[in-house]
């Protein structure tokens, strides 16, 4: 770590000292060299979170992915093959060991040495790239721009997921953007600001579960547990990807993914997750959910084709669950999402099949009973959320002693 | 004909910006450049107890840094206390010093305290300061050890001038009553519902928005290294040290004083008279209380302030202030609290005359506290009134 300078985290006075040097580098006659500065802040914002022996992991972690995207950098006949395949078992064990996944957390006995900032993220990008290495063989690649692409200050701490090909046209654009691009992206910056380190913290205190347990609890005091998480998390989540979406448009750098779509305005479960993290949710589609269905469904009869799917949506919930954590509350997360998910399709279908198509159509295009599914699915995820907040048996027993 | 300059639209927030990475720029340059240390300036020491009111937190191992003043470690044991935590109980059946920022010893080092020092000495010595306590708060801790069931073989009360004076009629009156909890303090109170808790976030974002210059200054010292290098780091360089007290942008130490001017006033009375009488009382009242719950010693050290100390220093308060000198008596307060004391019957430690024949610096540049040499000064005489007055021989 480095003295006197904490932890970078987007909205710090460092992190926003930081994007203001890249502005400057991107405004000014060296934005030619502009990816070396950003491979710079990549190792400015690193070092602020590692210790000495946080980063020789990080080392570690880096150097697999990038030696076998070496490798396979435009040999399509390399593509799917052996060493994409060691490089990711190897990389998702390293992962799993220093994310202290149960069965894998063989660092406990000394103690937990070792923590990677941004670990997740960065892992979702070599993914992509030692998968996709063989068929993005046009476009540049150096260990600079390795650096960059996964530990770019903008989306090192939570995103969002871009791809590199979309990296790489963001890097071609860097520049001075156009006064009115200036303009909105400052006023994002700002907005996002406000939404995370003002509001957002209204809503954390107040969306424990616990308090539910207390005696002078009422219905109330249930609908902003219910509903100040979900509230919480996106105005802070969402201020987030503004502050960094913004910090990267001002250097001109247009190309990072929006993550949010009016989530909650979601009609269903997988409709939400079109609108919610939409970048990660894009990723997993890629690399979890499309290669995974495919695989079972060619082995499968075809009748059994939507239970295939069915078990695809599951085990994929399953991991986004893991994903967001270790703990049985962020298992039970994943696989009710899944079961939400597969529930609201499979009711989809069967009502597609009793009234008709052109009834299904005019049902969807009801205003009304539009918004009763929004007010259903909003419910139904804001009650997952609670997992994500809670331990499974603090929600239980909370929700128990509240309605005894 | 000319055509007038369309004017940009909608440049509040991008000049908002502006200054945001502006800003971030300096404090980041201050953070990692210039005053690395600017954490330890300031540091979030104390928490709520549910009967002390505001004391530190426990188990604290803290930096207090301010060149060229200090740069020392604090600690406190597991129960708060700037003590050591294994032999605490054979500590508290020793000696109670009971006071406020000086007998807590913010600036010192652990060792250099002068309970630390008795210690040294051989006395079994508990340092029941806080930092931030009056008396009144000090005779909550003293009650509620009581209460526990330990036991002292004297207490101390520790009264530095002028800090010590105050109204202090309803602590007498608490002392009457069963110890209170403060059920209003955060950590005595149950979190509360959701729908209170959301009240609360919302209250403190209102308190937030207030525009108070106090409540920016306290942000400000706590979170950033460019104001707080501009409050204290700049005193380690000297010529910027000097030439800010020279033009005035930072306060000059000497020129500070709790203390109503008018208590100074070399006269046989005057009206803000009734702080000492209070502080008199107050003595007395925690003297009869010790005596009949405890039926053990009870005194007060007295310890002048800074002006006592350093009449050049009273002598330019004066022409601060636009007094005369001649018609002000920086001793008058100590020297009727002293006298009220005995008239009462209040054993009075006086350190004074110690310190004043020491002929040392007895404070920190920009600080009043008692520095280390006073420490040690004030055990030495502690030392021996424990000895010779109360008839206390070191245990060990």
């Amino acid at each position: 770590m480095i003295p006197g300078l904490v932890p970078m985290t987007p909205g710090a006075v460092s992190f926003l000292a930081l994007s203001g040097a890249l502005v400057l580098l991107a405004w000014s006659p060296w934005r030619g060299r502009f990816i070396v500065g950003l491979a710079l802040a990549a190792v400015v914002m690193l070092a602020s979170w590692l210790r000495p022996l946080d980063a020789l992991a990080l080392g570690l972690f880096l150097a697999g992915p990038y030696l076998a995207a070496e490798i396979l950098w435009g040999r399509k006949d390399l593509g799917g093959g052996a060493v994409s395949w060691i490089v990711l078992v190897w990389q998702i064990a390293l992962f799993l060991v220093v994310k202290r996944y149960g069965g894998f957390d063989l660092l406990g006995g000394l103690g937990h040495p070792v923590s990677i900032i941004g670990a997740s993220y960065i892992l979702f990008r070599q993914i992509h790239l030692v998968v996709d290495a063989p068929y993005i063989g046009h476009l540049p690649f150096s260990a600079l721009r390795y650096l960059s692409y996964t530990s770019s200050p903008w989306t090192l701490i939570a995103g969002p997921i871009q791809r590199y090909d979309a990296f790489c046209k963001g890097l071609d654009l860097i520049g001075r953007p156009q006064t009115e691009d200036v303009r909105k992206a400052a006023n994002r910056v700002v907005n996002g600001l406000i939404k995370a380190f003002v509001f957002a913290p209204l809503f954390l205190a107040p969306s424990s579960v616990g308090t539910l347990a207390l005696p002078e609890s009422d219905w109330i005091d249930f609908f902003i547990v219910l509903y100040g998480y979900p509230v919480y998390l996106f105005l802070n989540f969402s201020g987030y990807v503004d502050i960094v979406i913004g910090a990267a448009r001002l250097c001109g750098f247009t190309t990072l993914p929006e993550n949010f779509n009016r989530p909650y305005l979601a009609r269903n479960p997988a409709e939400f997750w079109t609108r919610w993290h939409m970048s990660f949710g894009i990723w997993v589609r890629h690399y979890v959910f499309t290669p995974l269905s495919t695989f079972l469904i060619k082995r499968a009869p075809p009748r059994f084709g939507g239970l295939m799917m069915a078990i695809t949506v599951m085990v994929t919930f399953y991991l986004v669950g893991l994903w967001h954590g270790p703990t049985s509350n962020f298992v039970v997360f994943g696989l009710l999402q899944g079961a939400g998910v597969v529930v609201s399709a499979s009711f989809g279908r069967w009502l597609k099949r009793r009234v008709g198509k052109t009834t299904h159509k005019a049902i969807e295009a009801h205003q009304g009973l539009r918004w009763l599914a929004i007010s259903l699915c909003f419910s139904f995820t804001c009650a997952t959320f609670l997992f994500l907040n809670n331990s499974v048996g603090d929600v239980i027993g909370s929700l128990l002693a509240f309605l005894s | 004909m000319d055509q007038a300059p369309t004017k940009p639209k909608g440049w509040v927030l991008p000049l908002c910006f502006a200054l945001i990475i502006g800003a971030a720029f300096v404090e980041l340059l201050f953070r990692v450049v210039i005053f690395p240390d600017w954490r330890d300036v300031s540091q979030a020491n104390f928490e709520r107890h549910p009967i002390y009111g505001t004391f530190q937190k426990p188990n604290m191992v803290i930096r207090r840094f301010n060149p060229p003043n200090y740069d020392v470690i604090n600690r406190t044991n597991s129960r708060g206390f700037r003590d050591r935590d294994e032999g605490f109980d054979d500590d508290l059946a020793g000696i109670w010093a009971a006071g406020a920022s000086n007998s807590y010893g913010a600036f010192m080092e652990d060792d250099e305290i002068f309970s630390a020092r008795l210690q040294q000495r051989g006395y079994k010595v508990a340092n029941l300061s806080s930092e931030g306590h009056r008396l009144g708060a000090q005779i909550r801790v003293v009650r509620h050890l009581v209460s526990q069931g330990y036991r002292p073989r004297a207490v101390l009360f520790e009264m530095t001038l002028n800090n010590a004076l105050g109204e202090y009629g309803q602590d007498i009156a608490d002392l009457m009553k069963p110890l209170k909890i403060q059920t209003d303090a955060p950590s005595a109170r149950q979190d509360g519902t959701a729908s209170a808790l959301l009240k609360r976030q919302v209250t403190r974002l209102k308190k937030a928005a207030r525009i108070s210059w106090l409540a920016i200054k306290g942000r400000l010292i706590n979170n950033s290294a460019f104001y707080t290098w501009l409050k204290v780091g700049i005193n380690g360089i000297p010529a910027l040290r000097d030439w800010t007290l020279k033009v005035g942008l930072r306060a000059d130490v000497t020129l500070v004083d709790p203390t109503p001017p008018g208590l100074l006033r070399d006269v046989p009375e005057t009206p803000n008279d009734v702080l000492i009488q209070s502080a008199v009382d107050l003595s007395v009242a925690v003297k009869d209380w010790v005596g009949q719950t405890l039926n053990v010693p009870f005194a007060i050290i007295l310890v002048p302030g800074p002006h006592h100390l350093n009449p050049k220093d009273f002598s330019r308060y004066m022409r601060h202030l636009g007094l005369d000198e001649n018609e002000m008596d920086a001793t008058r307060p100590f020297r009727l609290l002293k006298q009220g004391l005995i008239a009462n019957g209040v054993p009075v430690l006086d350190t004074a005359p110690a310190l004043l024949a020491s002929d040392e610096f007895l404070r920190f540049p920009d600080d009043g506290h008692m520095n280390a040499t006073a420490h040690a000064i004030v055990a030495g005489e502690v030392a021996k009134f424990l000895a010779h007055e109360l008839g206390l021989e070191p245990d060990l």
